[in-house]
């Protein structure tokens, strides 16, 4: 077999982040005012701000936000596609290094519908 | 080896986690994280609408926000440490169990996951989807429904069947998924669904022709990675039901053929009883005749009370394992509408609601088929006169593409139905709470509480109520809009089959008149007839079903039809719409009539009487 899964190696876990990290880790890149830290000093900072200025943030942090999905639902499909990976390198793993064999039966598989 | 089968052990769908180590995570706690997840997603989506006028909850979103997160960082943790150890109790099998095959899968496993250690191989099965880590206990309807459904599975496909049944019985979305690839699979060409079938073992590097890899890469879209995993779990079923077989005569043996017939008539017979039988019943029968092996392919020919039973019920040919696939395919057809069927007995109310065009939620995983047939096809393009059927193919893609806009949106332009009964849900959600947390106070809170929370109660549930209305109507189009969606996807694939078929048709014809002109040539011959022959020729018919077969000349076809008269095949049988126009040729609307006239015509010349077949 061809397939470049089996020939992979020892399978890599992808790297496990918790909320926060992964949270900060994007926002970071948008709006580091709504970070985990950042946020902290929001309060202080704006407490003299007028009505207007008080509207305007929040349009901003709304689209930081809008901005923030977009990005976690990239995020999240690498993810996805590294665990799908991981799951087949695993299994494949174990073929490898076990003694059966059933590329004959695949084989007689692929015959059998081969020959439909 | 394979690994799979042991996975989809019937009877054990609970999936097992193990603590693997010191770097193990915990399993996931049973609390319906999907829920959650929902509500958090909803929440969010309506708090960030908030925050437009007011950023003051900015924390409240970080909040969910990282939840989400955390949440979907867990699942992802839970399904590899899953996978491993799967992978790991399926070699410790293949090892031939014992401790030293445990020492070996931990000693190999602890380079995948440092400090893994199987606990207990024996019981590490059945979790292919870490999601699923509640036992999911059948009601007693429920278990009832699974028993029906096995009764009627022949033994060698019982145990792959149960996995398949138990878990689609006890969660739509697995029936969803298992009607979606079949409904996918059933639109491939032979050559791609073998590639389909092979799955991961398919071979990129062989000399696929560009349109059969195109198909299973669209196939492979289409069902998505569950009815990639799906298709695999079918595969290693039929393996594992083939095994054991494999030394047998894969042809169907003389009494098997016997059984399947009289059981196939049988199944007719009780349905032709039914005064007036639904689209879904008459699927439910083509399902349970599939699943014994007739070949359906053809549902009008099946139905065709005028046609004798053998011609109605042919055997798909083949091996044990393509007939296991086949038979294992009409049995996952056959759960998903006996789950459509046994809804509807439980609930009327949603055959009512499922039905097409009719507003209201379609029942979770019961899709109809929409599957129009032959008959359907000849309709539509005689209601749309001056249409083909690859126009009608065009026009519906469009529709079927404008709905998908509909129901998904194209962002950035326009939002989609689905994504509005998002933001309209957490919008509910919010007015919810709001409404929640201001009864709380009119109860409970100082004097002052109390009169400013009654005062701003009255608006707080007017508002939940119209978020409430908003989110119904939303729903009520999401349903709409999917049943005509669906009608759509099943009205394409209704006009490709009939091309395809029509193809296969042409084929099958140009093939028996190649092998009629052979036979007729040899000694004695009939050279009249080799030649009215040698002017024959079929083509399809414009309308994409029928075919059309031109003689040399008039006065040719006219030969032939005389032919059939006087051997005793009544020319009227053909089914033809004589052309008056173009009068040298005869449109066939069922091909396979044609060749019993052929075979008349050739059987009983009298010049041909002594030849032997040339083949």
């Amino acid at each position: 077999m061809s397939d470049p899964q089996k020939s992979s190696g020892i399978p890599q876990k992808p790297p496990f982040k918790s909320g926060a990290e992964i949270f900060d880790g994007i926002m970071m890149e948008i709006e580091p005012e709504l970070t985990t830290t950042g946020s902290q000093a929001l309060e202080e900072k704006y407490k003299n701000e007028t009505p207007e200025q008080k509207k305007a943030r929040g349009e901003r942090y709304a689209k930081a936000f809008e901005e923030y999905e977009k990005r976690y639902a990239a995020y999240r499909l690498e993810q996805e596609s590294q665990v799908h990976a991981f799951k087949r390198q695993v299994i494949h793993f174990a073929e490898d290094r076990s003694n059966g064999d059933d590329q004959q039966r695949l084989f007689s598989l692929e015959s059998a519908l081969g020959s439909a | 080896m394979r690994l799979h089968p042991s996975f989809w052990q019937a009877g054990e769908s609970r999936f097992l986690f193990f603590a693997g180590g010191a770097e193990a995570p915990q399993a996931p706690q049973p609390e319906a994280p999907d829920q959650n997840r929902e509500e958090a997603k909803n929440a969010v989506a309506a708090l960030i609408e908030q925050l437009k006028t007011d950023p003051k909850n900015v924390e409240v979103v970080q909040k969910l926000e990282i939840a989400k997160a955390e949440m979907d960082a867990n699942k992802d943790q839970a399904t590899c440490e899953a996978a491993v150890d799967r992978a790991a109790s399926a070699y410790y099998r293949a090892l031939g169990r014992g401790p030293e095959a445990l020492a070996k899968v931990n000693t190999d496993f602890n380079t995948v996951s440092p400090g893994y250690q199987l606990k207990d191989p024996e019981g590490a099965k059945n979790f292919d989807n870490p999601e699923n880590t509640q036992e999911k206990k059948l009601t007693p309807e429920q278990e009832k429904l699974v028993q029906n459904l096995l009764s009627i599975v022949p033994d060698p496909l019982k145990k792959a069947a149960e996995s398949v049944i138990r878990e689609a019985v006890s969660n739509p979305q697995t029936a969803a998924i298992a009607q979606k690839t079949f409904d996918a699979f059933q639109r491939l060409s032979q050559r791609a669904k073998v590639e389909a079938m092979r799955g991961q073992a398919s071979k990129q590097s062989e000399a696929l022709s560009p349109q059969i890899q195109q198909e299973v890469e669209q196939f492979k879209r289409e069902v998505g990675p569950e009815g990639l995993t799906f298709m695999q779990r079918l595969r290693d079923g039929v393996l594992d039901a083939a095994q054991g077989q494999e030394k047998q005569d894969s042809k169907i043996t003389p009494e098997e053929r016997e059984n399947a017939l009289h059981e196939a008539e049988k199944i007719l017979s009780d349905f032709e009883k039914i005064s007036a039988p639904t689209e879904l019943e008459r699927n439910l029968v083509l399902a349970q005749l599939q699943i014994k092996g007739i070949d359906v392919r053809e549902p009008d020919v099946v139905f065709d009370k005028g046609k004798k039973p053998e011609e109605r019920f042919k055997m798909l040919e083949g091996s044990n394992v393509e007939r296991g696939i086949y038979q294992l395919l009409g049995i996952v057809s056959y759960v998903v509408l006996s789950l459509q069927k046994f809804k509807e007995t439980m609930n009327p109310e949603e055959k009512k609601k499922g039905a097409p065009g009719v507003p209201g939620k379609l029942p979770e995983g019961a899709i109809a088929t929409g599957n129009i047939g032959k008959e359907g096809v000849r309709k539509m393009l005689k209601d749309n006169p001056g249409k083909t059927a690859a126009d009608l193919i065009s026009v519906k893609e469009t529709e079927r593409d404008a709905s998908k806009k509909k129901i998904d949106g194209d962002e950035p332009a326009t939002r989609g139905i689905k994504k509005d009964l998002e933001l309209a849900t957490g919008v509910q959600a919010a007015e919810k709470t709001k409404v929640e947390g201001l009864r709380q106070k009119a109860s409970t809170g100082t004097e002052e509480e109390k009169r400013d929370a009654s005062s701003r109660l009255i608006q707080a549930e007017k508002d939940y109520k119209n978020a409430t209305t908003n989110v119904e109507t939303l729903q009520q189009q999401l349903a709409q809009e999917q049943a005509t969606l669906h009608r759509l996807e099943g009205e394409i694939k209704s006009i490709k089959d009939v091309q395809a078929q029509a193809s296969l048709d042409k084929s099958a014809l140009d093939q028996a008149i190649a092998m009629g002109k052979i036979r007729l040539a040899a000694p004695p011959g009939n050279p009249k007839l080799v030649a009215l022959l040698e002017g024959v020729k079929i083509d399809v018919s414009e309308n994409a079903i029928d075919l059309k077969v031109e003689f040399a000349s008039k006065e040719a076809r006219a030969e032939f039809l005389q032919l059939c008269d006087q051997r005793n095949f009544d020319p009227t049988k053909l089914n033809v719409e004589i052309d008056m126009i173009r009068d040298t040729i005869l449109t066939l609307k069922d091909a396979q009539i044609f060749r019993s006239a052929l075979d008349a015509v050739m059987a009983k010349l009298p010049e041909a009487g002594a030849a032997k077949p040339a083949s």
